[in-house]
């Protein structure tokens, strides 16, 4: 059996839990509980032919680089950055721990999710800043814990990604 | 630490035993389980067995072991609900220790003070995001105000103009008026007003006197274009006549005088009419009798 660890990573109150919890179990909640430190679940996906069992690492939230442990990185196949729609100022920090990582980790697939697509009313990332990040060949998928929208897609892409590079 | 005497040593581990809840796992560089104690238990890890891949049983271990050199420190790890623990990974003769002391007490404390914090952020930047939607909304209202401000003082310009320029056709009426008043006080032509029915309310004295009526004969309704109209110009009431063209009239005495004679329509009232005579020289007969 295959194994890849994922850190999410992201500022305080993005979502990265919720994304978690929504992937693994399906369940989204409303209240909003911080994480202090780090847990681990489990999903076992399919890509292809190939089972992969993933570790979701749900690490508290970074507020700068600094915040992030390179220690929970360790190992990891691949992240996934997350900001909040809602935010500009988790985009910025967001991209400021793309630094960190791909320092710790060096080229590992990732992806930047924009969550909380739900409340797009309320949305402050603008199509200029989308294409600003586009251009430096990131991959940015819109999610909504609490609809779902996106996230299936999110995890599997970044699966993919981990698994082309595994294979080959 | 070697300059403490047993006594403390034993109480710090008496101490340590009691509320760090030490546990230890030791593995080989195959990642093969070659022993395990204290108390694993307390973060729920069990049903351990020699040799068994540490990473496939202890999930946040995977990806972490063999560990090559030096030390990792993976604070607050949650090894089951509500339960965390700091874990030291080192190495030490060619094997990986792996280290668990409980952080749950910890991680409490911290999360309770984390969330407050959190919390507090979210609603400054809910606050903030209201704040804004405000002062757009204000910024559009002052906008529409300053809009209709514009309109309205157009609007305002634009009625003064109106109320000057009505002002002035008053002004040129009542002297028009004030000319036609004149002009029928004067007596220098016959003046009279009539309906479409042939009832008349108004006339000069000249008119008057050209017909042979009185004031009184005026006010008792004696005087109608009935009466006064002969045979052949009747229906004059009713036709418009703007030129001053001679017409025959029946006077109180019966006798026929031809006046010139034109109407015009009533501008305040435009189903009366005002009609203006003259006096022609009249034949001996009729001049014998008036």
């Amino acid at each position: 059996m295959i194994q890849k660890k994922i850190c999410m990573l992201g500022s305080f109150a993005v979502g990265k839990t919720s994304l978690v919890r929504r992937f693994v179990e399906s369940i989204y909640t409303d209240k909003y509980h911080t994480t202090v430190g780090v847990k681990v679940d489990k999903k076992i996906v399919n890509v292809g032919e190939q089972e992969t069992t993933l570790l979701l690492w749900d690490l508290e939230g970074a507020e700068t680089e600094h915040d992030l442990r390179k220690s929970y990185l360790r190992g990891a196949a691949g992240y996934l950055l997350v900001a909040d729609g809602t935010r500009k100022d988790t985009l910025y920090r967001a991209l400021s721990l793309q630094l960190r990582a791909e320092e710790t980790l060096g080229p590992v697939p990732f992806l930047l999710l924009l969550n909380k697509s739900d409340l797009t009313d309320m949305w402050e990332i603008d199509a200029r800043e989308r294409a600003a990040i586009e251009q430096k060949n990131w991959k940015i998928i819109d999610t909504s814990a609490k609809t779902g929208h996106g996230v299936e897609d999110a995890f599997r892409s970044l699966t993919e990604k981990m698994m082309e590079k595994h294979n080959g | 630490m070697a300059d403490l005497p047993g006594p403390i040593r034993e109480f710090i581990d008496s101490l340590t035993d009691e509320l760090l809840a030490p546990a230890f796992m030791l593995v080989s560089d195959e990642g093969g389980l070659i022993d395990w104690g204290g108390a694993l238990s307390s973060y729920e890890i069990g049903s351990m067995k020699e040799n068994m891949q540490v990473g496939d049983h202890v999930p946040f271990l995977m990806g972490l072991l063999p560990l090559d050199s030096g030390s990792v420190f993976l604070p607050k790890v949650q090894t089951a609900p509500q339960v965390f623990a700091d874990v030291y990974l080192f190495r030490r003769h060619e094997v990986t220790w792996i280290l668990l002391l409980d952080a749950t007490d910890d991680v409490k404390k911290r999360q309770a003070l984390q969330q407050r914090t959190y919390d507090i952020s979210l609603r400054a930047t809910e606050l903030e995001h209201e704040g804004r939607t405000l002062y757009d909304a204000n910024s559009r209202l002052a906008e529409r105000v300053k809009e209709q401000t514009s309109e309205l003082s157009q609007t305002v310009v634009r009625l003064q103009q109106e109320l000057a320029e009505s002002r002035q056709m008053e002004q040129a009426l009542n002297a028009s008026e004030a000319r036609f008043r004149s002009l029928f006080d004067s007596n220098v032509m016959g003046i009279v007003y009539f309906d479409s029915f042939g009832n008349i309310f108004e006339s000069n004295d000249t008119f008057l006197q050209l017909l042979g009526y009185s004031r009184d004969d005026l006010r008792r309704g004696l005087l109608t274009w009935n009466q006064i109209a002969s045979i052949a110009s009747e229906g004059g009431s009713s036709n418009p006549q703007e030129t001053l063209k001679p017409q025959e009239f029946t006077r109180k005495d019966q006798h026929r005088i031809s006046l010139l004679f034109a109407t015009t329509p009533q501008i305040e009232a435009p189903g009366n009419r005002i009609g203006f005579a003259i006096s022609l020289p009249q034949p001996k007969s009729t001049q014998a009798s008036s």
